[in-house]
């Protein structure tokens, strides 16, 4: 395996992929002390509710009560994009622990024992993978309701199957080597040979996915809410932020960016989470990818 | 014979996934309650009068299998519904919306492969240089933004400000009316191949015209995946030691990236084709709500939206059985470019 | 696969794009040099294009009852009497040339107009007309507009539908007689909004000869029993349309736009334009762009956005249209043990019992406690006004004096320390109350009561719960929700279609909630049978009255609307009732 030098030499040869760790490591701070960043007002019962200024439904620009501007509906721009960086890592990383454990049970069974289990399950992954993932969790999320938990049970819903069928290929590929068949042969169990010898040396270009995964699931989030089936108004959610902004995309003639902050901020925000991941996991696939390892 | 055996094997599997697909999409319908699902049909509270009298009509309160039975009889025989979105039948709905996603993906899915595996190369043919890295940044933004956020500002910039430089919808009102006109033939629906075949030079740049956003907007987004995929795998190709050898031979640069690395590095890109499909369908269901240009994808999402359950079961059925094709196909392709995977072997 | 012959497609394809897009707004700007005035000159003069959000459902005039279907189907049929410009209660005349009523308000009788003929060339004749009515209710679609058709000629609350089967087709038939050049129909009872009923689409004549070509009833009882109560999209006329009407269906892309053509042997004058086209455009954005470059004469501006059209040039807009449509909240009498939305289900501080809201000093309170002025102000920017009860302005008999609720946090305290004998104001309650999703204005409303009634007691703990919108229609049907807050749109401009629902005991809303006044009851059935209008008047005023008393809801207020036209086009008539914003397409013109 990659030694620690190794990986802080591949780190440091790729500033692209430093980049993404200080965009991870930023958001992970402003996550962490939203409440100092952007303190809820006196009397605010929810905090993931965002703070309204009255129901205008007209945007107002950045002032010194509201760093970033409202949107419409008076809801605090700033508040809602601090605190929505919560909502995001919660939604990312919930649902890619959830479909990382599960694609690992069903894929590692599949994958090692083969035949009738194997055929079963691949056989349902592939009544999932019939829908685009959009699609399918647009189609749950409608038929559970739309909430911020619904999202991620969707979500996970959506996307175990592609994670179950990678692990289940990458098992198949070490599965007949010969330190597997050595600790069969020396009567391991089932479960000591596939956690001990069989996934360490086959989750790399799993997990690879899983942290690329992170924004992509963060996107399908976000495009949940902005087509109206996310969270309900006022949830902080950077998505939703976008869909309320929808509608002020061109300003007044004459001043056709008049509500540039309605669309930028969130999308902004959208748009660094997403390509800290993405940054990450490139990094991640050279350092940890050992085809390419050294070469 | 093999290959055929493997064809009408891979055929076969179709049944049970399409099976699998309409009990997924029936059980989600049983979330709703039978007052809920009659409430379906109602748009108007002053509608609601007659509830009881709907869920008697439509049998919504019997035994689950007892309405998946009557339901699936009505898929055999090839009513698969009606899409209250749209006013007409899931089936007639597929085939007229259709025609504009497939004009959509004509023009966006070489741009995708074509231009992913000429990025991605250059890339990786690069490495760690500054084409690489910018090439590598370009994509990973583009991989990164939000596709409603982007086809919005560029219908801002490009509607907006230069005021109707690229709009939105798929004809201007006066090519719809000759479009539509008796002395206008509508062979395929695909304005573009019917303007070419009536020699409308005019009907051909409009629909040009109104597809360059959304083009854009699918490419921009799904290209990276592409791009990232041919980078990896072309680095891969590049430190095998058929390369060295032919480098080795004197072989210039271009030949050894182009002849040998690049064959070699193609094969995952096409057997992720599957999964650009599936990228280009999420694509299209936003860029086409955006632009309102009115394709499969909008339907699908008026559809959700609105909870047009037939609309929804439509639309994912006509996708499973499109996308078991496609995988079909990439299956067969693979089989051609690499000789070594034998069919068969392998049924994913 | 050869590297060069991928690079090859792709420039190929790149630059087919660029020269497209290069081109085309070179042909654009020749265009325009051609004329030199100040105003910008007309885009498609001959055609009026409207850009809107929701199709048409159908284009059978006995099935449709939503606004898209009712706008089509009354530009390409006529209907016997049509409303008189902005008027409501006066009629002109269109396929009938005169008409009676009998002085009990039973028998009414219309002379059908001569040398009218449909678009398919077929003579209208007095026979269509009786056809079409009884078509109409021979069909009865269960969810459509016949209840209104049904409510005056065999008596309120039939349809063709009862427990043992279908109603005999001679009750039917009965109701409407051709005699001569005259049709008449009998009523069951006198029933004073008939006329407005029948301007509605629903009173559209159709050619009875070509219905029956096409499948549809054809006078026997089998062909009754196989048409009555079709299912969505099961009518022989759902997508095909033969009218006299000044359009003729052209095209209908459904979900996309809808192309009518004009009548040339329209009996009447022609319309002015070729071709009305109505698209179908669901992103704000992209209307917004269509209106400011003209490519749409009209689009549908939702209220919220009509501040970003204050200063665009080259636009009419027409101000304080009053909408016949009123958002409440309802307090439910009874509310269902299963209920998810009461808390502990007793008056202990963490909810509330079943039979809150029956004591009416809590209903009092609530309605003291919404503001109103801050409501109207910011979440309607002002486009609303505040009124008593569902009789709102623009119906007959609407009391402009009539004393209503106001926003004052001291009466709300009183009322609710007087309820339940003071228990509610000692334990406090919690409470949820729920809206529809995507409905901005509501969840606003909703907002608004929950902030007064905090601010009187803390222990006054209102939740708020956003509902799908089948999930809503359940849970009020169901009794499960305490408060709600939904609207009423008219059907036609009488206070009946609006009282009813509002307040008689099997009235829509008024059903759901179990609210009952005997009183009241009477009032309301007395009110549509008489046909004298200052005794009408007095019973509307007493209903108005008894609304403020009883609070069995109270009313968040009426919108009023804006029309943002391109400047061109002309001859705008604001009607309170069209289903249509845009007024009805045959008076509009483009011409400066």
């Amino acid at each position: 395996m990659t030694s620690l030098r190794f990986m802080l030499y591949q780190l440091r040869r790729n500033p692209l992929s430093i980049i993404g760790i200080v965009i991870i490591l930023t958001f992970i701070i402003i996550a962490i002390f939203a409440p100092i960043i952007a303190p809820p007002p006196e009397g605010h019962i929810d905090p993931y509710m965002i703070p309204r200024d009255g129901y205008s439904p007209i945007p107002k620009p950045p002032n010194e009560e509201h760093l970033f501007g409202t949107t419409e509906g008076q809801y605090d721009i700033f508040y809602g994009v601090i605190w929505g960086t919560r909502s995001a890592f919660r939604v990312g990383l919930i649902v890619i622990g959830v479909v990382l454990v599960v694609g690992i049970v069903l894929g590692s069974l599949a994958g090692y024992f083969g035949g009738i289990i194997d055929e079963i399950i691949m056989r349902i992954t592939d009544i999932f993978l019939a829908f685009p993932i959009l699609i399918l969790a647009m189609a749950i999320t409608v038929a559970l309701g739309p909430s911020p938990d619904n999202v991620i049970i969707a979500l996970i819903i959506a996307s175990w199957p592609s994670y179950a069928r990678l692990i289940r290929g990458d098992i198949l590929a070490v599965r007949e080597e010969d330190y597997v068949e050595a600790a069969r042969g020396m009567g391991g169990s089932h479960l000591r040979i596939i956690t001990r010898h069989i996934l360490p040396n086959s989750i790399y270009p799993t997990l690879v996915m899983a942290s690329l995964d992170i924004g992509a699931v963060v996107l399908y989030a976000a495009a949940l809410s902005f087509l109206g089936l996310g969270a309900q108004p006022g949830y902080v959610d950077w998505g939703q932020m976008i869909s309320f902004s929808r509608n002020w995309i061109v300003g007044p003639p004459g001043n056709p960016l008049a509500y540039w902050y309605t669309v930028t901020i969130p999308g902004l925000f959208i748009l660094l989470f997403v390509l800290g991941w993405n940054l990450l996991g490139d990094a991640f696939r050279d350092i940890l990818d050992p085809r390419l390892s050294r070469k | 014979m093999e290959l055929r055996a493997y064809i009408v094997r891979r055929l076969l599997l179709i049944i049970p996934v399409l099976f699998g697909v309409t009990l997924l999409i029936f059980g989600l319908l049983q979330l709703f309650s039978p007052v809920e699902r009659a409430a379906l049909y109602v748009t108007d509270p002053k509608q609601f009068a007659n509830i009881a009298e709907v869920i008697e009509k439509y049998g919504l309160d019997q035994p689950v299998w007892v309405q998946y039975g009557h339901w699936i009889t009505e898929i055999f025989q090839g009513n698969l519904g009606w899409s209250k979105v749209v006013s007409q039948p899931v089936t007639s709905a597929m085939l007229n919306f259709l025609p504009a996603t497939l004009e959509l993906a004509i023009f966006a899915t070489p741009l995708i492969i074509f231009g992913g595996i000429f990025l991605g190369s250059k890339a990786a043919a690069h490495k760690d240089k500054a084409i690489d890295h910018a090439t590598r940044l370009g994509a990973i933004v583009g991989w990164s933004l939000p596709t409603f956020w982007l086809g919005l500002m560029l219908l801002m910039v490009f509607y907006g400000l230069f005021s109707g430089l690229f709009p939105p919808e798929r004809l201007s009102t006066e090519m719809n009316i000759v479009v539509h006109s008796e002395a206008f033939t509508q062979y395929t629906k695909l304005h573009i191949i019917d303007a070419i075949l009536n020699g409308n030079g005019r009907v051909l740049l409009d629909s040009l015209r109104h597809l360059v956003l959304p083009v854009i907007t699918l490419t921009v987004v799904n290209l990276a995946f592409i791009m990232r995929l041919m980078r990896s795998s072309m680095l891969e190709a590049l430190g095998k030691g058929y390369i060295l050898t032919a480098r080795a031979k004197g072989l210039d640069e271009n030949t050894v990236v182009s002849k040998h690395a690049r064959r070699n590095a193609l094969i995952p890109v096409l057997t992720v084709s599957g999964y650009i499909f599936a990228g280009l369908v999420n694509g299209v269901v936003i860029t086409e709500t955006i632009f309102n240009y009115k394709g499969l994808g909008w339907w699908a999402w008026q559809s959700a939206v609105n909870l047009d359950i037939s609309g929804v079961l439509g639309f994912a059925l006509f996708n499973g059985v499109l996308f078991v094709f496609t995988n079909l196909v990439v299956d067969l392709l693979y089989a051609r470019i690499d000789p070594r995977v034998r069919l068969g072997g392998k049924v994913t | 696969m050869k590297p060069k012959g991928i690079r090859k497609v792709c420039w190929l394809l790149v630059t087919t794009l660029i020269i497209a897009a290069m081109m085309l707004p070179a042909c654009a700007e020749g265009e325009e040099v051609t004329e030199e005035v100040a105003e910008p000159p007309i885009k498609n003069p001959t055609i009026f294009i409207q850009a809107t959000i929701g199709d048409a459902e159908t284009m059978d005039p006995a099935y449709a009852y939503d606004s898209a279907s009712n706008e089509q189907i009354q530009t390409i049929y006529d209907p016997l009497i049509f409303y008189d410009g902005a008027s409501t209660t006066e009629f002109v005349p269109i396929l009938a040339t005169e008409w009676t009523i009998s002085e009990d308000g039973k028998i009414y009788r219309f002379k059908i107009r001569e040398g009218v003929k449909f678009h398919n060339g077929n003579d209208l004749t007095p026979s269509d007309v009786e056809y079409s009515f009884e078509r109409g209710m021979v069909q009865d679609y269960g969810m459509g507009p016949q209840w209104m058709i049904f409510d005056p000629l065999l008596g309120i609350g039939t349809s063709s539908r009862t427990d043992d089967g279908l109603i005999p087709l001679e009750d039917i038939t009965n109701a409407v007689e051709v005699d001569g050049q005259w049709v008449q129909f009998n009523l069951a009872a006198p029933y004073a909004p008939f006329l407005q009923i029948l301007a509605g689409s629903w009173g559209s004549i159709v050619d009875k000869e070509w219905c029956i070509a096409n499948g549809d009833w054809d006078g026997t009882q089998a062909s009754y029993k196989a048409l009555n109560d079709p299912s969505p999209g099961g009518s022989p006329l759902q997508s095909i349309a033969n009218g006299t009407g000044p359009f003729m269906l052209e095209r209908w892309d459904a979900g996309v736009e809808i192309s009518l053509v004009r009548n040339d042997n329209y009996w009447g004058e022609l319309a002015n334009f070729e071709r009305f086209i109505t698209k179908v455009v669901d992103e704000w954005t992209t209307r917004k762009l269509m209106l400011e470059a003209g490519d749409a004469d009209w689009v549908y501006v939702p209220r919220a956005y009509y501040g970003e059209l204050e200063d665009v040039e080259g636009l009419t807009v027409y101000k304080d249209l009053p909408q016949l449509t009123a958002d409440a909240f309802f307090f439910q009498f009874d509310i269902s043990p299963e209920s998810p939305f009461v808390g502990s289900g007793q008056l202990d501080g963490n909810g509330i019992p079943l039979d809150f809201f029956t004591d009416i000093d809590v209903r009092k309170g609530f309605a003291y406690a919404f503001d109103w002025e801050t409501f109207i102000n910011d979440a309607l920017t002002g486009e609303g006004q505040q009124v008593a009860s569902p009789v709102i302005e623009g119906l007959s008999y609407y009391n402009p004096d009539q004393a209503m609720y106001y926003y004052d946090l001291a009466k709300a305290e009183e009322h609710l320390r007087a309820a339940w004998g003071g228990e509610v104001w000692e334990k406090g309650f919690s409470i949820t109350i729920a809206y529809n999703a995507g409905n901005e204005r509501r969840k606003t409303a909703c907002e608004i009561l929950q902030a007064g009634l905090f601010a009187i007691n803390p222990e006054f703990k209102v939740g708020i719960q956003v509902q799908q919108w089948p999930t809503m229609l359940r849970g009020m049907y169901m009794q499960l929700l305490p408060v709600f807050i939904i609207g009423w749109g008219a059907d036609y401009p009488d206070p009946h279609n609006f009282v009813y629902p509002y307040m008689h005991s099997s009235g829509d809303f008024s059903e759901w909630q179990s609210y009952s006044n005997p009183e009241v009851d009477a009032l309301i059935e007395q009110g549509i049978a008489v046909v004298d209008p200052a005794e009408r008047q007095a019973i509307y005023y007493q209903l108005q009255e008894l609304y403020i008393e009883d609070v069995p809801s109270f009313i968040v207020a009426q919108l009023v609307g804006r029309r943002y036209f391109r400047d061109w086009v002309q001859g705008f008539i604001f009607n309170s009732i069209d289903p249509a914003e845009i007024g009805h397409v045959y008076t509009l013109s483009k011409e400066y």
